[in-house]
This record gives C-alpha cells, structure tokens and sequence, in this order.
C-alpha cells in the first residue's frame, strides 16, 4: 500500500481536528463555565433566558460565549452539593433507574444471545428477525405501547415502569448475538466433553469471552439510559421521581449557572466509566460487524 | 474395558445426505485405531458420533458395554484434540488442563497433582501461567493433549490433531503422540486424511470414502493387500499405478499382458485367481511406483520429467495416455542418468508386487475383504450378550 502524502496526512488531521472540537467544545464550555461566579454568568449569560410580555421563555439574541473564567469560583458546586439537595436527589434518581436498567439489559441479552447462538432452526430465525425489526423501529414508535402496557400493569408512575421495558432491548440481543457468534463451535464442544453442564458452558466459557461486547454495550445503554427525556415525561408523572436528565432539559433562568455545575457533575460517571473500559469498548465495537463462522 | 463397537451406525443430515452408512466396526480395549480418507468421506462425523456431538441416526454403538446412542457427552468418560486445539483463551494453561477435573468437582489438591502430571508428561510445566495466545501452535497442541488426558479417560479421540501445525512440527508432534500411546494405556481414535500419519500412528486404519468403510487392516495390511483400487490408490505416495490390462490363463497359470509385454503371475496369485474363478478378459493392474523397475525389459514407455525427492527419484513416463510413475533409488543408474524427456524407456515390474482389480467393480482379485467385526473381534458380540 502507497503511503499516504504529508499533504494529505495533514488534511486529514486537521479534518479530524475539526470534528472532535466541534464535539468537544459544548462540553468543555459546560465544565469551564461551572467554574464561573454568578455574577460573570448572568453577564454572559442574563439575556439568553428572557421573559416575554406573554410570560413565556424565549431565547434571546445577547449570549456571550466565554470559556474561560475571569475568576475560578466553587459557588456553583457547593449551591448543588450543599444548599440544593433536590439536585443530589435527582442525581440519586437517575442512579436508581440507569443501573437496574443497565444490569438488567446485559443480563437479558446475554442469556437470549446465548439462546440464539447455540440453537439454530427456523423458530430461531424466525424470532431472530422480528428482533431485528423491533430494533429497526424508533423508540417514539414502541412508546404508546409501553405506556398502555404499563398502564394496565399498575406500573405507572412507578420506576418499572421504566426499567422493565429497559430491560429487553432488542438492539443489545443482536450486537451480542453477533458477537458470541464468534465463539467457535469447538469451544463449545470441548466444554461439552470436559463435563460442563449448560449454564456452566455459559458462564464460564462464552460470558468471559464476550467481555469486550458485554462492557461496550453496559456503557451504551448506560448513556442512553443516563440521558434519557422522553420515557420518564411520559411514565413518571411526579417530578420527585424524575432523573436528573428530565431537569437538564427544562433549566430555566437564574438557574443557569447551577445546570452547568449539575451537568458537569452529571457526566462524571459517563466519562469514568469510559476511561476505565475504552479499551473493551473500542474491541467490543470492531468486533460486531465481524462474524466468523 | 474400553472397546468401541459399532454395528450398522449411520448418520444422515437433513434426512436426505448420508454422511455415514453401515458403518460395522469393533475397536479393541487400548487400541490405536486410525479413520483415513479423503475430505468429506465421514471420517470426523464417524468420531463425532462417538463424542456425542453427532446423533446417531441408526445403529448402536457401545463404548465398553454400555450402549451410548443416547448417553451425553460428558457420561461417555472420553476425551477429545480438537484440530483448532480449542483452548479457552481467557484461561491460562494451568486452568485449562484443569477444566475438566473442575467440572468433575475433583479435590484441589488432585487437581494440582494431576495437572503437574500431566504438564511433565508433554513438557510443558514452564507454560502453565501463560494464556493460549502467548503459545506457539505445537505448545498449544501439546495443551490440548495435556487437558484430555489428565482426565484419565476410556477414550481418546483425536480429530486431525495436527494438521494445523508445520511439516518439521508434525513430524515431531507424531513421534510424541507414539510416546504418549505407551505411556497412558488407553483406546485411542484418531481421525487424519493425511496417510502418513495414518500408516506411522494406528495399530489398524480404517480407509473410508463417502460414508463407507473401505477397509479395515493393519498398516502393512492395508499398504500390501488393498480392499480395492480406492485404498490402493489413497494409500501410498506417489499413488499406486493403474494399467489396463489383458489376464490370461494358460495350464491354470495366470499372466497379464501390459505395455506389448506379457508378465507371469506368482503361484500364490494364480492360485488365488483359480479359487475366485475369475475369468481371463480385461482387468485393471496395479503396481506402486517403488516395484517399478528401470531397466532393459519391460513395458517400453516414453519418458517424461524426473523429480528428485531426497532418497528416491520419481520417473515419471507415459504408457499411451496414461502416466506412470517409478520410484528409483536416488544411487541407481536411472537417477543418475535421468532419462530424456520423449526418449523410450523400459519399466519392468516386481511380479509378487502386482494387485489385479475387477475392472467393473474396483474390487481387488487377488485379496478379500473379510467381514471387518467377525474376523477382528470374534468375541465382542457374545462378550455384550
């Protein structure tokens, strides 16, 4: 293969510089403004969130996009952790449903992945597909029904009602189906042979090996899940029960400065979590489109 | 005891491809016995009925006495090399090789004892932290050996264990396995396509081609009297000649005519020929390239190219349209002076080597193929009942 040119490794780098600033910057302008005093964030920011005649918000036109503080201030974070327990509460909220949902999910396709890998037939294929169209379809689409299911479970208003239907997401059925695909059928055999049992052929033969697929799609859901708007409008009507997503969507002004510090906060275990696997997360990605028979 | 008897074993796919058909055959206690064919003739569906990866579509097969059609993997007490070696990658040798004892709840501390065994047995004591990745592929085979016999199983089954490896490893991989036979005295199945392996390694091979059972012999058996011109023509490198031929038969003495050139036949084999009736008329003569001779006498055929392979020189020549190959020792005059390519030479072959087949049916004239069970294993039947 022709190496590639200085010129053309230079556009390529600078095409790429250009893209992950542009991803970065709303996140590296959230955490630099947390560290702002209130007053230096009303004056950046004391216009975007003005009050019409009508009395509703609006945006207005005066934003003064500023990364760096004039002064480092803690007031934000200390408003958060020690004058506002609400904020921690709907901290704790979001903690409470993300982890059933993301335990759950993993445990779920890990056991259906396994089904659909180790017994094949036309029953299998058959659910394989409408798995597979499930996941086509936007979640806006599958939101009705899990409202009226809900609904007639008793659940709403409850956290299951979030975190059952969490719980049996197609899409990580099939990315993990794809994955312990690849586990050659010798293995299986082998275990077979030396006197492991169904479940122990499971645990302890295919789920080490599909470590990278399990973290990657943990930490996918754990994002979705984390950010989540939508499901917890609809299917949690107290706000006292509502994650701390549902309040990073609905700031208001005056309490600006406080969102940034909340959301900063709000991403730490998002970014700890991704420190800590990005090596299975980018193996447990590369790996999905590449079945081997 | 740890016999494996088939009787009438047949496996089919998707009730239409026969994968196996009337596969009749009696294994000895601590016998070394060797499946050989060509890809696709059954050989490894045959020794994944006896694991019990396959399902037996028909017949019985017996491990011991015990009739295993519907017995599980992990109940036959066998143990199986896999030809990828199959290795748990997110186990370390150590844990490897003690799999299988785990899984049978086996104490700790034999758990340790046997798998230093079996670690000094195959020479491989230095590699018990290290994971499969870090291993080369005749360390890895040497693994996968270690976690099936540390078992102690009835039966040893090996599918084309080395097959995966380099020529130089496999050569030496083969002599360890013939060390490992003596050393842990048990039945082994061993499934190869390679003859060589086949001929070294099994006490009896079993020639196989579309889900039959070709024949069944010792190595010398099946090299010196073959079944058929199948085996004749699979075991043997470079393969076994097949020539068009005249039989005749003058004063109950039979002889062939090839190449313009009439050969008597030995007593033993006019002999044989008389007992079978077999009419004169056209057959099919067989001879293997190292009972070709280069000489003054002979089928007189024009040569072609020489390969040199070390200890032998193939002559390769051309009888009509039909290539021949002999084999010379590279110190004889024909190596030496190779022949020229289109010059005409003379082949002439040992007479007591030459195997006759029905030119219809294959079959060999001059040798029967005994009804493998009753005459291997006259007992077994009568030992179950």
């Amino acid at each position: 293969m022709r190496k590639k040119s200085l010129l053309g490794r230079a556009c390529a780098f600078i095409t790429a510089a250009i893209f992950a600033l542009a991803f970065l910057l709303p996140t590296i302008l959230t955490m630099t403004n947390s560290f702002m005093t209130q007053s230096e964030i009303d004056a950046n920011y004391g216009q975007v969130f003005k009050s019409s005649t009508s009395g509703s918000n609006f945006v207005a036109e005066q934003v003064n996009l500023k990364f760096i503080p004039d002064k480092v201030s803690f007031t934000q974070y200390f408003k958060v952790l020690f004058q506002s327990p609400e904020y921690l509460l709907k901290f704790w909220n979001s903690v409470i449903l993300t982890v059933p949902i993301v335990l759950l999910q993993v445990a779920v396709a890990a056991i259906a992945a396994y089904g659909f890998t180790r017994w094949r037939g036309k029953v299998r294929a058959g659910i394989f597909f409408f798995y597979v169209i499930l996941m086509l379809m936007p979640y806006q689409v599958t939101l009705v029904p899990n409202y009226l299911v809900s609904s007639w479970l008793g659940l709403l208003n409850t956290r299951w009602a979030i975190i059952l239907p969490g719980a049996f997401a197609p899409f990580s059925v099939f990315l993990l189906t794809k994955y312990m695909r690849r586990i050659p059928a010798s293995l299986i055999e082998a275990a077979k042979l030396d006197g492991a049992g169904e479940w122990q052929i499971f645990t302890r033969i295919c789920l080490p090996q599909c470590r990278a697929a399990l973290y990657s799609i943990a930490l996918l859901v754990f994002i979705d899940y984390w950010n989540m708007v939508e499901q917890p409008l609809i299917l949690l009507s107290d706000p006292e029960k509502q994650p701390l997503s549902v309040f990073l969507s609905q700031i208001n002004a005056g309490e600006i400065g406080v969102a940034f510090a909340v959301a900063t906060i709000y991403m730490i275990p998002t970014l700890l979590l991704f420190l800590h696997g990005e090596e299975y997360l980018v193996e447990g990605i590369a790996h999905q489109g590449s079945v081997k028979g | 005891m740890a016999q494996v008897i088939f009787e009438h074993v047949k496996k089919v796919y998707d009730k239409s491809v026969v994968a196996v058909e009337d596969f009749d055959l009696a294994i000895r206690d601590r016998e070394f016995v060797v499946f050989v064919g060509p890809s696709g003739c059954g050989k490894s569906t045959t020794l994944r009925m006896v694991a019990g990866l396959e399902e037996i579509t028909e017949g019985q097969l017996y491990i011991g006495d015990t009739l295993v059609n519907n017995v599980l993997p992990k109940d036959r007490d066998i143990s199986m090399v896999f030809q990828n070696y199959a290795l748990y990658p997110h186990m370390t040798v150590y844990d490897n090789i003690a799999f299988p004892l785990k899984m049978r709840k086996m104490p700790k501390s034999e758990i340790k004892k046997r798998v230093t065994e079996a670690a000094e047995i195959l020479d491989i004591t230095d590699l018990l932290k290290r994971k499969p990745k870090a291993l080369s592929g005749g360390q890895r085979q040497r693994v996968a050996i270690g976690r099936s016999i540390v078992r102690e199983p009835k039966v040893f089954l090996m599918d084309e264990p080395l097959s995966n490896l380099d020529a130089k490893l496999r050569n030496q991989m083969r002599t360890e396995i013939i060390k490992l036979r003596r050393r842990i005295d048990t039945t082994f199945i061993y499934v190869t396509h390679d003859q060589t392996e086949a001929m070294t390694l099994g006490d009896r091979i079993v020639v196989m081609d579309r889900g039959h059972i070709m024949q069944v012999g010792t190595p010398q058996e099946v090299y010196a009297r073959p079944a058929n011109m199948f085996v004749a023509g699979f075991i043997g490198m470079p393969q076994m000649n097949f020539i068009g031929v005249e039989l005749d038969v003058s004063e109950g003495r039979y002889s062939v005519l090839a190449g313009g050139e009439t050969f008597l036949l030995t007593d033993a084999a006019s002999t044989k020929l008389r007992e079978r009736q077999v009419a004169p008329g056209e057959v099919i003569m067989g001879i293997r390239p190292e009972h070709l001779d280069v000489g003054e006498r002979g089928m007189a055929v024009s040569a072609d190219v020489c390969e040199m392979t070390g200890g032998t020189v193939n002559i390769h020549a051309f009888l009509g349209e039909r290539e021949l190959i002999a084999a010379v020792p590279s110190h004889s005059r024909a190596a030496e002076a190779p022949p020229v390519p289109g010059s005409i030479i003379h082949l002439m072959p040992e007479v007591d080597m030459i195997q006759l087949f029905d030119k219809d049916t294959g079959g060999s004239l001059l040798w029967n193929q005994p009804k493998e069970r009753e005459t291997f294993f006259p007992a077994a039947e009568d030992d179950r009942r």
